[in-house]
């Protein structure tokens, strides 16, 4: 043996840290739908989010602000779709690139919501939801729940039930 | 609302390029001359639309006080079958700047608004 040599215990300590933290298997995990607007991308909770619709015509009504597309008939039943871009002072993506309508539930109410694209359906631990940066911005901030990184994304986790109500109430 | 086995009895019409009804009990008569010596108000400017297009249009008369209201053809009578007559959903109900529109209505030939005069006169 020389000085180089290491003891056994010092190897099986390098062997731990290399294993990275042990897990928590049983820590409580959320489900999340993650969306796309663009370049930026949201997520929603999964037990709001009741269907990712495929596409289905929009029925236009007079009297709607722009952010208000219109109606559609799911299965008999008739949904407003709302523009998310909209709500969150995003710009409106291209015409007639592909898109998606989420058929969300929240604060009584259920309404279709507009996105470009759904880019995941995944569950979380409870832990690496993080809150909300400071500077997020004034007017995103009464909406994000918390932060969630993914595929080198920083991602809004938005509240569905603030969205919904301040729209109903014509604050957004 | 006046219940016909197959759905609602209305009057169908235009106003501002969009399809209107309104139940055939709110609708006394309908008058497609030229009629003097009434006010009338068109159903934009009780609907919340802009100036309709001068398009051929017929006056409805209008509840007990027989208020005349000026639509665009076509103007007919019609059923909206039951089972395409909706509420409105909640955040079209709040948003919507209409006034008086209680239901919609999705036809093979698109969306129809059921309006309530009454309501939409106030």
């Amino acid at each position: 043996m020389t000085d180089m040599q290491a003891t056994l215990d010092q190897i099986l300590s390098l062997r731990r840290d290399k294993a990275g933290p042990v897990i928590d298997v049983d820590e409580p995990t959320v489900k999340l739908v993650i969306v796309s607007l663009g370049d930026r991308w949201f997520a929603f909770h999964g037990e709001k989010i009741k269907e990712v619709l495929a596409d289905c015509p929009v029925y236009y009504l007079p009297g709607c602000p722009s952010s208000l597309e219109g109606v559609i008939n799911v299965r008999g039943d008739i949904e407003s779709v709302i523009r998310l871009h909209a709500l969150l002072g995003l710009p409106e993506p291209v015409a007639g690139l592909p898109s998606r309508i989420l058929l969300g539930q929240a604060a009584t109410m259920r309404s279709g919501i507009r996105v470009d694209r759904v880019e995941e359906v995944m569950d979380v631990n409870e832990s690496a939801i993080l809150p909300p940066p400071h500077t997020i911005s004034e007017d995103l901030r009464p909406l994000v729940l918390g932060i969630v990184s993914f595929r080198d994304h920083l991602i809004h986790l938005l509240d569905l039930d603030r969205l919904f109500e301040d729209y109903r109430l014509g604050l957004r | 609302m006046t219940e016909t086995p197959d759905g609602l009895a209305v009057v169908r019409f235009a106003a501002g390029g969009w399809q209107f009804a309104v139940e055939v009990s709110q609708v006394r008569a309908m008058i497609r001359e030229t009629e003097t010596g009434e006010s009338c108000v068109s159903a934009e400017s009780l609907i919340g639309l802009p100036p309709g297009s001068p398009t051929r249009r017929t006056r409805l008369v209008i509840g007990p006080e027989a208020r005349r209201v000026e639509v665009s053809e076509p103007v007919e009578l019609a059923s909206l079958p039951a089972d395409c007559l909706f509420p409105l959903p909640p955040l079209v109900a709040e948003r919507m700047t209409l006034v008086g529109i209680r239901a919609l209505a999705l036809t093979p030939s698109g969306p129809v608004l059921v309006v309530d005069f009454p309501v939409a006169g106030r």
